[in-house]
C-alpha cells in the first residue's frame, strides 16, 4: 500500500540573508553592477545641443538618441533591436549560462544596492538575523526606520530618473511641484517608488524564481556544454570536516557551508545545478577563499561545464551557439543596413474619400488626394512634389513645401486629366516626393486615379 | 433588465465568487504519495520533461485572496450585481459625459477667442486657418471635395463666384441658416425644343463661351421677357434670391451646352443645409473665416 501524506501547495518564504564574499568574481561582478546604475542614473541628465540627450518622448512621439530623432514610422528599428537584445540574450546564455543575471540584470544590481545599506546599518547578516529575534526597542525601531528610508528615497531617485528618460527630467522637479495630487507623472513616480521598493527591499530572489520569464526560458537553453557554476563532485566527495595535519582519504569538500551562506538565492551549489541559480559566483569566491586557508587546490566550485566534471570533450562550435551568433550577425547587420539607409522624411498619399472623381468641364476629369509629409530630421527642410505622368496636367498649386522639424503637413492636391487620355477605369500614378537639401532622399508613393469610362 | 435576468446573474456572480474562494481554501493542501522535491509520476517528451514536486510561494496563496477581496469591493461600489448601481452609480454614459465636459472645458476659451479677435488676424494666422480646415474636411468636404473645388451640382469655394454674396456675413449667414435655390422648370413655358436651344445657345453668349451665332438673337427676346425676371435683364443674376451670375461661365450644373438645356428644360434645386444645429456659433464664424480665405488668397 502507497503511504499517503498530507502536505501544503504553498510554503511560506525562507528569508536569505547572504553573508558578504569578497573575491576576483564578486569585485568583477560588483564593478559591472554598478557600473549600469552609474549609466543608468547619469544618461538622462546628458545633453546634446540645449536638448535632452536620451529622451522617449512618448506623448509627442519623438524619440531622441544624441543628433538622431526616431519617429513612430522608425518603429520596425526598434524591432531590429530588440532581436538583436533576445539573440545576443540567447548566444550568451547557451555559451555561458545566466551570466546576464548575475552580472548585469537590473534587479541583481538594485538588490545588491539595497543589501549594502542594509549592511551599512545593521551589519553583516549574523547581525540581521539577531536584531530580527531582538524584542522591539529604540535601536531596532531607529535602524529599520533608517533602513527603510534609506530604501525608499533611492527608490524615489530610481523613478525619477525612470520618468526622466521619458519626460525632460531638467524640468520634472517643477512639473512635480505644479500639480502634487492630479497629475500622471506624480502618480507614475509614486509607483514606480513602490515598485523598486518592494521589488529590491523586499520580493529580491522572488522576482527571479516565479515572477521573471526569463529566468525559466534561459533555463531552457543550457545544455551539457554550457559554462555554468558547478560543483565538482568528484573532487568534492565524500564530504568531511578538516582535521589539520591529517593526510586526506576522503574529497576535498570539507563542510564549512560556506557556499550556502553566501548564495543569494539560498540554495545549496553541490546539489546539482538548481533552477534558482544565477550564475552570480559568490560560491566559488568563497569556496576559493576556503581552499585557499586550508592550502587546497582551487576550483572545487568553479565556472565549468558539465560535460567537464564527466570528463567528456567540450564542444563550443555546437550548432546552437553557432546558430544563435550568426542570427545575432545577421540582424545586427540588417539593423545597421537599414538604419544608414534611413530617409528622415516620411510622405504618404491617400486618395481623397469624398469623391471617386468628378468633372470640373466638359473634358476633364478630376482626383483629389491627400499628401501628409512629415519631416523627421532636425533641421527645417523643403521639399518637391511631382507628379510623373505627362498626360496630368494643372496639378499642383503647391509644388514646394516648407515643413519644420518634426511638423507635419497636410496638402489636398487635385490633379486633371483630360477624358482622351484616360484609358482605363484605373490608372496607377506616382509621386515623387523629394528632399531639395539631400539628393538621396527621394520617396516614390503610388496612388491611382479612377474614372468610370463608359 | 427583467427580474429573472437580475437575479440570475447575481446568483452566478455570488456562486462563482463562494466556489473560487472554496476551491482555494480547500485545494491549498494535498494527499499525495510522492512527498516533496520527488519526481511527480507524471511525464513529457518520452520523459525528458520531468516535474518536481515543489510547493508555491506562500504570497501567491494570498495574492489570491486579495484578488477576491478585490472583487467584493468592486461590487459594492460598481455595478456588477444585476440591477444594483453602486455605491459611485458609475455609467458609461456618465463618464463619457465627464470626458465631453472636460475636452468642452478645454476647447471652449480657444473657440470663443476667435470670436474676438480681428478677421484679418485670424485669416493671418496658419495654425487656426489649420484647424478651421479640419472643419471644413469633417463637415463641408462631403459635398463641396476636400480642396473645396466642388463638383457637378456642388459649387466651388475657391474661385470668388458668390450666388448669395460672398461677404463675411454673407458666408456666415449661408452656413447658419443654409439656402435652397430653386431654378424653375421652364419647359412648359417655352413649348418647343428650338426656343429651349435659341435661349440657351443665348446663355453661352453671355459668358463669351462658344455659341450658335444663327439663333442665340432669337434667344435674347426670350431670355429677357423670361428669365431677366430673376437674372436681371444683363444675366448678372440677383443676390437677393441667390440667381447666379451667367456672364462669368461658371455653371454648377456643366458649362456645356446639353447641360444648360437640361437646366432650362427641367429645372433645378439645390440645397444646402443648415448648420445652426450641428455646429456651435464659434465653430461657424472659423468655417466662415476658413471658406473666406480660400478666395482672398487669389
Amino acid at each position: 500500500m502507497i503511504k499517503k501524506k498530507i502536505f501544503y501547495l504553498y510554503e511560506s518564504r525562507k528569508i536569505i540573508h547572504p553573508s558578504i564574499v569578497d573575491g576576483f568574481l564578486s569585485r568583477l561582478r560588483n564593478l559591472s553592477l554598478n557600473l549600469f546604475l552609474f549609466i543608468y542614473f547619469l544618461l538622462p541628465w546628458l545633453n546634446y545641443n540645449g536638448r535632452q540627450a536620451i529622451l522617449l518622448d512618448l506623448i509627442n512621439r519623438k524619440f531622441c538618441f544624441y543628433n538622431f530623432i526616431f519617429w513612430p514610422q522608425d518603429f520596425y528599428l526598434l524591432a531590429f533591436l530588440l532581436i538583436i537584445l533576445a539573440f545576443g540574450l540567447f548566444t550568451f546564455t547557451v555559451y555561458l549560462g545566466r551570466i546576464w543575471c548575475g552580472y548585469i540584470c537590473p534587479q541583481t544590481s538594485w538588490v545588491y544596492f539595497f543589501m549594502y545599506i542594509e549592511r551599512l546599518i545593521e551589519g553583516d547578516y549574523n547581525k540581521i538575523v539577531k536584531l530580527n529575534n531582538e524584542k522591539i526597542n529604540l535601536e531596532k525601531i531607529f535602524k529599520k526606520f533608517l533602513k527603510n528610508f534609506l530604501w525608499i528615497f533611492i527608490s524615489f531617485i530610481t523613478s525619477f530618473t525612470f520618468i526622466g528618460y521619458f519626460t525632460p527630467i531638467n524640468d520634472l522637479f517643477y512639473l512635480i511641484a505644479d500639480e502634487p495630487i492630479d497629475s500622471w507623472i506624480n502618480i507614475l513616480i509614486v509607483f514606480f517608488t513602490i515598485t523598486t521598493y518592494f521589488n529590491a527591499g523586499w520580493l529580491r530572489e522572488q522576482v527571479c524564481f516565479y515572477m521573471c520569464p526569463y529566468a525559466r526560458f534561459q533555463s531552457v537553453m543550457l545544455d551539457n556544454n554550457t559554462i555554468t557554476v558547478c560543483y565538482d563532485y568528484n573532487r568534492g566527495e565524500p564530504r568531511g570536516k578538516y582535521i589539520k595535519n591529517e593526510t586526506r582519504i576522503i574529497g576535498d569538500c570539507i563542510n564549512c557551508l560556506k557556499c550556502v551562506s553566501v548564495c543569494p538565492t539560498g540554495i545549496d551549489i553541490r546539489d546539482g545545478f538548481q533552477m534558482e541559480c544565477i550564475n552570480c559566483g559568490a560560491c566559488v569566491d568563497a569556496c576559493n577563499d576556503v581552499m585557499k586557508k586550508i592550502s587546497f587546490k582551487n576550483g572545487l566550485i568553479r565556472y565549468t561545464s558539465e560535460n567537464d566534471l564527466k570528463g567528456k570533450k567540450n564542444l563550443i562550435l555546437r550548432f546552437q551557439l553557432v546558430g544563435y551568433f550568426l542570427i545575432l550577425l545577421l540582424f545586427v547587420f540588417l539593423f545597421l543596413y537599414f538604419f544608414i539607409t534611413r530617409i528622415e522624411f516620411d510622405a504618404n498619399i491617400s486618395k481623397d474619400r469624398n469623391s471617386l472623381y468628378y468633372e470640373i468641364d466638359n473634358n476633364i476629369i478630376c482626383n483629389d488626394y491627400f499628401i501628409k509629409i512629415t519631416n523627421m530630421s532636425n533641421f527645417k527642410k523643403t521639399y518637391k512634389i511631382e507628379v510623373i505622368d505627362n498626360e496630368c496636367f494643372n496639378y499642383l498649386e503647391n509644388k514646394i513645401a516648407f515643413i519644420s522639424s518634426g511638423d507635419l503637413l497636410l496638402l489636398s492636391i487635385q490633379i486633371q486629366k483630360k477624358i482622351e487620355y484616360i484609358n482605363n477605369n484605373k490608372t496607377n500614378i506616382y509621386f515623387k516626393i523629394s528632399d531639395l537639401s539631400n539628393k538621396k532622399s527621394i520617396k516614390f508613393v503610388k496612388s491611382v486615379f479612377i474614372y468610370n469610362k463608359i | 433588465m427583467s427580474n429573472f435576468w437580475n437575479l440570475y446573474i447575481i446568483t452566478i456572480v455570488i456562486l462563482s465568487l463562494l466556489g473560487l474562494s472554496f476551491f482555494i481554501y480547500f485545494l491549498r493542501k494535498i494527499d499525495s504519495s510522492v512527498s516533496e522535491n520527488e519526481v511527480l509520476k507524471h511525464s513529457f517528451d518520452d520523459n525528458n520533461i520531468k516535474e518536481l514536486n515543489k510547493p508555491l510561494p506562500r504570497w501567491w496563496y494570498l495574492c489570491f485572496w486579495l484578488t477576491i477581496f478585490f472583487t467584493f469591493f468592486y461590487l459594492i461600489l460598481y455595478p456588477g450585481l444585476g440591477k444594483y448601481p453602486g455605491l459611485l452609480k458609475w455609467t458609461s454614459i456618465k463618464q463619457w459625459e465627464f470626458e465631453i465636459d472636460e475636452a468642452k472645458k478645454h476647447y471652449e476659451p480657444i473657440f470663443s477667442s476667435y470670436m474676438n479677435q480681428q478677421i484679418e488676424d485670424i485669416l493671418k494666422n496658419p495654425k487656426i486657418m489649420k484647424s478651421g480646415q479640419g472643419l471644413f474636411l469633417r463637415n463641408c468636404s462631403v459635398c463641396h471635395g476636400s480642396n473645396a473645388k466642388g463638383s457637378i451640382g456642388f459649387p466651388n469655394l475657391t474661385l470668388d463666384f458668390w450666388r448669395y454674396g460672398g461677404s463675411f456675413d454673407d458666408i456666415k449667414d449661408t452656413i447658419t441658416n443654409g439656402r435652397t435655390s430653386i431654378m424653375p422648370t421652364m419647359g412648359k413655358i417655352l413649348v418647343s425644343e428650338d426656343s429651349i436651344n435659341e435661349v440657351a445657345n443665348y446663355v453661352l453668349y453671355l459668358s463669351n463661351s462658344n455659341y450658335d451665332k444663327d439663333v442665340y438673337l432669337k434667344g435674347e427676346l426670350k431670355f429677357k421677357g423670361i428669365c431677366s425676371v430673376c437674372h436681371g435683364l444683363d444675366g448678372k443674376g440677383n443676390k437677393l434670391i441667390g440667381a447666379p451670375d451667367l456672364t462669368r461661365g461658371i455653371r454648377i450644373y456643366g458649362n456645356d451646352l446639353k447641360s444648360i438645356k437640361d437646366t432650362i428644360r427641367n429645372g433645378r434645386i439645390g440645397v444646402m443645409p443648415s448648420h445652426k444645429d450641428i455646429l456651435s456659433k464659434e465653430e461657424i464664424h472659423l468655417l466662415t473665416a476658413f471658406i473666406y480665405s480660400l478666395n482672398k488668397k487669389s
